[in-house]
Order: C-alpha cells, then structure tokens, then sequence
C-alpha cells in the first residue's frame, strides 16, 4: 500500500490574499482557529465541504489549494 | 483556547477538585467519623462556585465574534473522547465491584452511604477521561486531531 499524503498551499495563500490571518480565514469558512493551524500544519484533512469553502474564500480552484501526493 | 478545550480544562479542574472534596470528607466524616471543622467546613463550597464561575466565564468568551461553538474538527475530537471514556467505563466498574473484596473480604459488608460516593466518583473519572482524551488529541495534533 503506497503512503498517502495531503498537502496545502493555505499559508502561501493567505499571504498572498492582504496577508490574511488564520483568525480571518477561519471566520470566513466557518472554523475554529485551530483548525485552520492543523489544517495549514497537515495534522488535520479537512472534509470535502470544507475544503471547497475554504478553495472558494481564496477564488482558486481546490487543487490549487490542496494536492495529493499518492507514493507507490 | 477553543471553546471545546477550554470545557475540557474546566471539567478536569472541576472533577479534581469535586474526587479532592468528596475524598476529603469521605476520610474525615466516613472513616475517622470526625466532622470538619473551623474554615474548612465553609471554604469548600463558595470555592468551589467560584472556580466553575471563572471557568464558565473564560469558556463563554470568544477568540473572535465569529467563532462557532464547535466545527467538523471539534466534533471528530469530542467522538473519539467519548470512545475512550467509554471504553474506560469497564475497567473502572470492574475495578470498583472487585476492590472492596480485598479490602473487606468476601463476607464483609460496606455502608450505604459508599454507593452514592462510589457511584458518582465512576461517572466523575469517566468525565475525567473524557476530558483528558479532548486534551491528548489537541495537543498531539495528530493525524485527524
């Protein structure tokens, strides 16, 4: 079985959109803070809903955002 | 501090002090058969609302206006907290019928008032570990907590 690994561009992205903090992203896709620190530190997948929410808040398509890595 | 752990840091404050009181008490009044006396006999109740009063009010206040109460995130951590609190349920049921036929013997007998106490103190430690579980999995930050 290959290792499976998600990775985001969130923090890059939040730079990128006026320096966005965590604490804005997560008021606007409906999270707690430190869901979005677990999510940015790859410790947290976040659902599907919340992961389109948050490619939404950012006007980028999902896989800008989120990229799986699947390894054989 | 979300609000789910800060509940969870309210409740270990709260358990430890409640299991701290009643086996405080349970000594005194139940086994040396002496009631507490002078400022103890008063302290312990104000203290005691006034600690989950602060508790209550840190937990009410949020990091923005925004917050929800709990997210998917939340919701994850609380059910596998749950998980563990209940799996911890047998352990300690199994524990408490067993022990008393070390201390007593198997023809003893032991006072009504122990039930209640016993009763209780399960459900205070299943919180107990319900809470730390919430703590555990924030901490770590692991895979999916």
């Amino acid at each position: 079985m290959g290792s499976d690994r998600l990775s985001n561009q969130i923090r890059r992205l939040r730079l990128d959109n006026d320096r966005m903090t965590q604490q804005d992203l997560a008021d606007k896709v409906g999270v707690t803070r430190q869901t979005i620190i677990a999510i940015e530190a790859g410790k947290y997948a976040p659902s599907l809903p919340l992961a389109f929410r948050i490619a939404h808040t950012f006007g980028v398509p999902i896989e800008q955002v989120f990229q799986y890595d699947n390894t054989d | 501090m979300n609000k789910t752990q800060k509940g969870a840091w309210l409740n270990v404050t709260g358990v430890l002090l409640v299991l701290a009181i009643v086996s405080y008490l349970t000594i005194q009044i139940g086994i040396q058969h002496r009631p507490p006396e002078g400022l103890v006999l008063y302290i312990w109740i104000p203290a005691f609302i006034i600690i989950i009063g602060i508790g209550i009010y840190f937990i009410r206040r949020k990091q923005s206006p925004a917050e929800p109460d709990s997210d998917e995130r939340d919701n994850q951590i609380k059910q596998k907290a749950w998980i563990a609190a209940f799996i911890s349920v047998w352990p300690l049921f199994l524990a408490a019928s067993v022990a008393p036929q070390f201390f007593i013997g198997l023809d003893g007998s032991i006072p009504v008032w122990s039930l209640p106490i016993v009763t209780v103190g399960l459900f205070y430690i299943v919180l107990l570990v319900y809470s730390i579980a919430v703590l555990i999995q924030y901490g770590r930050g692991g895979n999916n907590g």
